[in-house]
């Protein structure tokens, strides 16, 4: 068992530094892996002081980087290649020898240590596949490439992985090498694996931070975690990368656009100093609040089909949310059947307007319809009593070309032409948790995100008299994106912008885009995702296997095959043990028939016990079989005697018969259906 | 107060089935299942996470399930003790119980809680266990309490549970070995030696080797021609005299003691006409056997140890008194005074025989770096700096002390 152990960690090591070591720092690692297993295993009954164990654990691993360290200083009279060469296989040597030293012997002291070899075992396969988290099913290759090539989803295949990883490592938490120990590994792994087949594989969480992330305002934490996400996912250079939560699938030309806004939810109503959705309902009924449950959901839309064109896309999510969202303005959301349930949670069709001409080409519109009730009128263009609202787009729009004044658009271009000179994108501002932020943000150094900017474009267009709303959602660059029909939306593309409403036209989104920035620019999505994800979404094999020929596995013939070998093998067992109980009347055959018929019963000849040790083990439920086995050792040993040998078959017939009268009826029947007890015969 | 926590503790940690390894598991399972996966993504810590966590529920419905028809079957058990039981020897019981190996991962030992002191092994065979006893204080008792633990073969999950059965069971000290140097001693005993030989007794009889025997008496000649190895023995005394009066002192750590008592009685180390008297005793014994049974009684006087000699004294004629041997602890205690006391009072020519049950080497660290990452080993009891130091005190009283290794017979 110490071997197993000692392989098992050796391995894990292995599959750890794979990656990350050169060849022979890998071997240092193992070996010191190996020896430590190896002075575990001698000083496991000593009297060890185990705080000095530890500490020289410790020691030999910082020794190891010292040494390290100083080589590479000190070692330019040396070869680079050797100089890094040893500088790894000390540190990684030294490393895992000293850690585990003390992590083998506290486990061998403290039964409870076991686990944390147990985790380091698990962690370290995991680590080896740590590539496809974040949803990314296309990595690592060479198991993504293998399970795609032969039909398989390598999700499962991972997840056999870490079965099979749990069940082996679970080896360091057995305290004994024995066949019904390991049996009861394989029953985990079995257990496991069905375990698997009734459980959902986990699903990537789209926190309130994720999902409304444009409430960053609010609170601190918000915007901190919206700002890592987003460094991580524009900084290209390693970090968490941003969760991919849904693929939308195009089935039109995708319009020319420099971004793709997918609406979740808007914001209207004024409160205070700043805006909430309307939850009463009267207003902003173009955004959808209930899912499509089996038949298609209409939204009512005030947009104007002459300035849009139809787009179809199919939505699907990879992640919960609480409302449904589309690109452009939905107009209605049809179910769809699910093509994946371990992957989408929901799925849905979605036929939108997508505008077709920027809002520069829109001049001379009148903002306010005039239909509008005062209500809805004041609904949309109420802001903030702070007159500096007032003030500010006053002196924005005083500077337009004179011949332009008066009209709506371009008095909102010019709001956004300040918004996006003056004010500065930055996810790094932490000073706009007063009582009004968007004021705080406006009248201040003009540092913040898109919901500042959102807000403050809102409330700058209403003090003009514009009808004007904040939409949240997911804003995804077409630029970063690849060339395929599917698009990824990922969870850091949350995003909060303007629209305005333009009577004849309807709402018309009105994004601000700030000139200056602390952001690094967006990396590039990964298209091989993004075209795995959707080929998925539309329920073909990811991979492109179109040259190839998918290996079919024959399970039925598997299953038939395995089956049939099982039937011959119980069938050849029965065979052979009539054949031993009919053997003949020689004596060597009447005792191996009696032996045969105890070993049914679980009363077999143990490892190292004498034929007369068994005998009188089981002289009181048997005592004829004293008598039998001394009849048949007379006549192994040469004592050729007639009486005796025909003693042999009257013997063992009272033999048996006593040991059937001495045992459960359950049991007997078990012996009579178990064909293999004559294996265990000794 | 502590005792009390530390009572409630033991009982909270027998019937609460997680191990601390089971909880750090289920711990990190957790973190694996609800937190990590879901936030990183991760298809293969999960199922691990599910497995570990599922493993521990199994383990823990599998281990309550199976303290449960253990306890339902060992209820119905008898005590299954033989009367008598001897120290330090492994004793077989007729006590047998399930085994639970059906079950597949569950494993099942057993402990004595009353009397203490016992080691107890389990034996498997046709799917029971049968319970082999080394129990290592005498003593007599009327009561037995025994502890079954189930627990899973990966440490996960552990339960306990008591049971109590009425028993008559009497453990007898296993008695000290006769070696050469005792038999040397016994010699010295005697009251007469024979006149044409040395004070001690002449090397007259041959016997067989036994262990422990000095070398030098190995008969080298008669080994080269008859290939047996066969020891000088002193002669036998002439005129054997009574040793007479014998005290056994009971007190902590007694049991070696008790065993050389023992062997004085059973060897007829003290003669036949004997009077012993163990502490705990009303009258003292005239015979071996039933000075056996005062040793056995003993057990539950090693607090007062020597509080009944001057009640024994005034039942034994005086004249008898002449020379005495007082078996004592290995450990000083307040019983040295009050044997002092009484031999002086009473002018005694008295010998102290204290049993010891270790007397071999052990290895102990070598070097700074050995005694840095190795631990000391435990203390002897022959090399006990409080035995020492109470043989000198004895000693300075002006009483012989005899050191016998209960394993060997050896005097140290």
């Amino acid at each position: 068992m110490s071997i197993l152990k000692a392989l098992l960690l050796s391995g894990a090591v292995t599959v750890y530094f794979w990656s990350l070591a050169t060849p022979p720092g890998l071997m240092a690692a193992v070996i010191g892996v190996l020896s430590a297993s190896w002075l575990a295993f001698k000083l496991e009954d000593a009297k060890l002081r185990m705080g000095s164990w530890i500490l020289t654990g410790v020691t030999l691993a910082i020794v190891g980087q010292i040494l390290a360290a100083l080589l590479s200083a000190w070692g330019s009279f040396l070869p680079p290649w050797f100089t890094l060469v040893a500088a790894d296989a000390l540190v990684l040597g030294l490393t895992t020898f000293g850690f585990f030293v003390a992590l083998r012997l506290a486990s061998s002291r403290w039964h409870a240590v076991s686990v944390l070899e147990l985790a380091v075992v698990i962690g370290a396969v995991a680590h080896a596949f740590r590539d496809h988290r974040h949803m990314r099913i296309h990595q690592p290759r060479f198991l993504s490439d293998w399970a795609w090539s032969h039909g398989i989803e390598p999700e499962p295949v991972l997840a056999v992985l870490g079965v099979t990883a749990t069940a082996i490592s679970a080896l360091l938490l057995l305290r004994a090498s024995r066949a019904r120990r390991l049996a009861a590994m394989m029953l985990l792994f079995i257990g496991g694996i069905l375990v698997l087949l009734f459980s959902q594989p986990p699903r990537v969480e789209v926190s309130k931070e994720d999902e409304l992330g444009v409430r960053g305002d609010e609170n601190d934490k918000n915007k901190d975690d919206k700002d890592k996400n987003n460094k991580n996912n524009n900084g290209g250079g390693g970090g968490k990368p941003p969760e991919p939560i849904a693929v939308a699938v195009l089935h039109d030309d995708l319009p020319e656009a420099d971004a793709l806004y997918f609406r979740q939810a808007v914001r209207s109503k004024l409160v205070g100093d700043r805006l909430i959705e309307d939850a009463a309902g009267t207003f902003d009924t173009d955004v959808p609040t209930k899912f499509p449950a089996g038949s298609p959901v209409d939204v009512t839309t005030p947009q104007a089909p002459a300035f849009h064109r139809q787009l179809r896309t199919s939505m699907y999510l990879l992640a919960d949310h609480a409302q449904l969202f589309g690109v452009g303005f939905p107009q209605q959301f049809a179910p769809l059947p699910n093509p994946n349930p371990r992957r989408f949670v929901a799925a849905y069709d979605v036929n939108s307007l997508f505008l077709l001409r920027p809002v520069e080409r829109m001049l001379g519109r009148s903002a306010v319809p005039e239909d509008w009730s005062p209500e809805r009128l004041n609904h949309y263009t109420e802001f903030p009593s702070d007159p500096r609202y007032r003030d500010l787009s006053d002196e924005i729009v005083r500077d337009v070309d004179p011949r332009f004044v008066g009209d709506d658009v371009v008095k909102a271009l010019a709001i956004k032409q300040y918004l996006e000179k003056k004010g500065f994108y930055s996810l790094a501002e932490k000073n706009l948790n007063g009582d009004d932020p968007v004021a705080t943000f406006l009248f201040g150094e003009m540092r913040g995100y898109c919901v500042h900017f959102a807000h403050a474009a809102v409330f700058l267009l209403r003090s003009q008299g514009i009808p004007a709303r904040v939409a949240i959602g997911y804003g995804v660059s077409t630029a970063s994106r690849g060339a395929g029909s599917a698009v990824l939306i990922f969870a850091n593309e949350a995003h909060a912008w303007p629209e305005m409403y333009l009577e004849g036209v309807g709402w018309v989104t009105f994004d601000i885009v700030p000139e200056q920035s602390d952001e690094p620019p967006a990396a590039h999505v990964d298209q091989d995702l993004e075209a795995a994800l959707g080929e998925l979404a539309r329920g073909e094999p990811p991979g492109g296997l179109d040259d190839k020929t998918p290996l079919v596995i024959p399970w039925e013939l598997i299953g038939f095959s395995v089956l049939g070998a099982l039937v011959s093998a119980i069938v050849v067992a029965f065979g052979v043990k009539a054949f031993r109980r009919l053997a003949g009347a020689n004596h060597r055959y009447v005792y191996r028939a009696v032996l045969d018929y105890f070993s049914d019963l679980g009363v077999p000849r143990l490892p190292g016990e004498s034929r007369e040790r068994h005998a009188e083990r089981l002289a009181q439920r048997a005592p004829s079989f004293v008598a039998l086995t001394n009849a048949h050792l007379r006549l192994a040993l040469g004592h050729d005697d007639t009486s005796v040998k025909d003693s042999m078959v009257p013997l063992a017939r009272q033999a048996r018969s006593e040991m059937s009268k001495s045992t459960p009826l359950w049991i007997r029947l078990g012996g009579f259906f178990n064909p293999i007890g004559w294996w265990f015969t000794r | 107060m502590k005792q009390r926590l530390s009572r409630w503790w033991g009982f909270a940690r027998r019937i609460f089935p997680l191990r601390v390894g089971a909880l750090i598991l289920l711990a990190l399972a957790l973190l694996i299942v609800f937190v990590f996966s879901p936030k990183e993504g991760d298809f293969l810590l999960y199922p691990s996470g599910v497995v570990a966590a599922g493993l521990i529920g199994v383990c823990t419905l599998i281990v309550v399930l199976g303290t449960l028809s253990l306890r339902r079957q060992v209820r119905k058990l008898g005590v299954g003790l033989p009367e008598s039981i001897e120290t330090l020897a492994p004793n077989g019981t007729t006590f047998r119980f399930p085994s639970l190996r059906r079950w597949l991962v569950l494993d099942v030992t057993l402990e004595w809680i009353d009397p203490a002191h016992a080691e107890v092994r389990l034996e498997y065979l046709d799917g029971v266990l049968s319970e082999v006893v080394t129990i290592k204080e005498r003593g007599r008792f009327s009561n037995l309490t025994r502890r079954f633990t189930v627990k899973d073969v990966f440490g996960l999950a552990q339960l306990s549970f008591d049971l109590s059965w009425e028993c008559a069971l009497r453990v007898t000290p296993a008695a000290a070995k006769q070696g050469a140097t005792l038999a040397a001693g016994r010699s010295q005993g005697d009251a007469m030696a024979n006149p044409t030989g040395r004070t001690e007794g002449d090397m007259v009889e041959m016997r067989q080797y036994a262990h422990g025997d000095p070398v030098r008496h190995v008969l080298w000649k008669v080994y080269a021609r008859s290939r047996k190895l066969l020891v000088r023995m002193p002669e036998r005394a002439l005129a054997p005299g009574p040793v007479n009066v014998a005290f056994f002192v009971a007190g902590p750590e007694d049991e070696a003691s008790a065993g050389a008592a023992r062997l004085y009685l059973e060897a007829g180390l003290l003669g036949t006409d004997l009077i012993f008297s163990a502490d705990g005793s009303t009258s003292p014994a005239r015979s071996a056997g039933e000075a056996i049974e005062q040793l056995v009684d003993s057990g539950k006087v090693k607090a007062n140890g020597a509080e009944s000699l001057e009640t024994m004294a005034a039942q034994i004629d005086p004249s008898r008194m002449h020379s005495c041997l007082f078996f004592t602890p290995p450990v000083d205690g307040p019983w040295r005074e009050k044997m002092m006391s009484f031999v002086k009072a009473r002018g005694l020519d008295a010998t102290v025989i204290i049993g010891v049950d270790e007397a071999g080497e052990r290895p102990a660290p070598k070097g700074r770096l050995q005694s840095f990452l190795f631990q000391p080993p435990a203390e002897l009891d022959s090399q006990r700096p409080g035995l020492a130091k109470l043989r000198a005190s004895l000693e300075a009283e002006g009483l012989p002390v005899r050191v016998l290794h209960r394993a060997t017979g050896q005097l140290l």
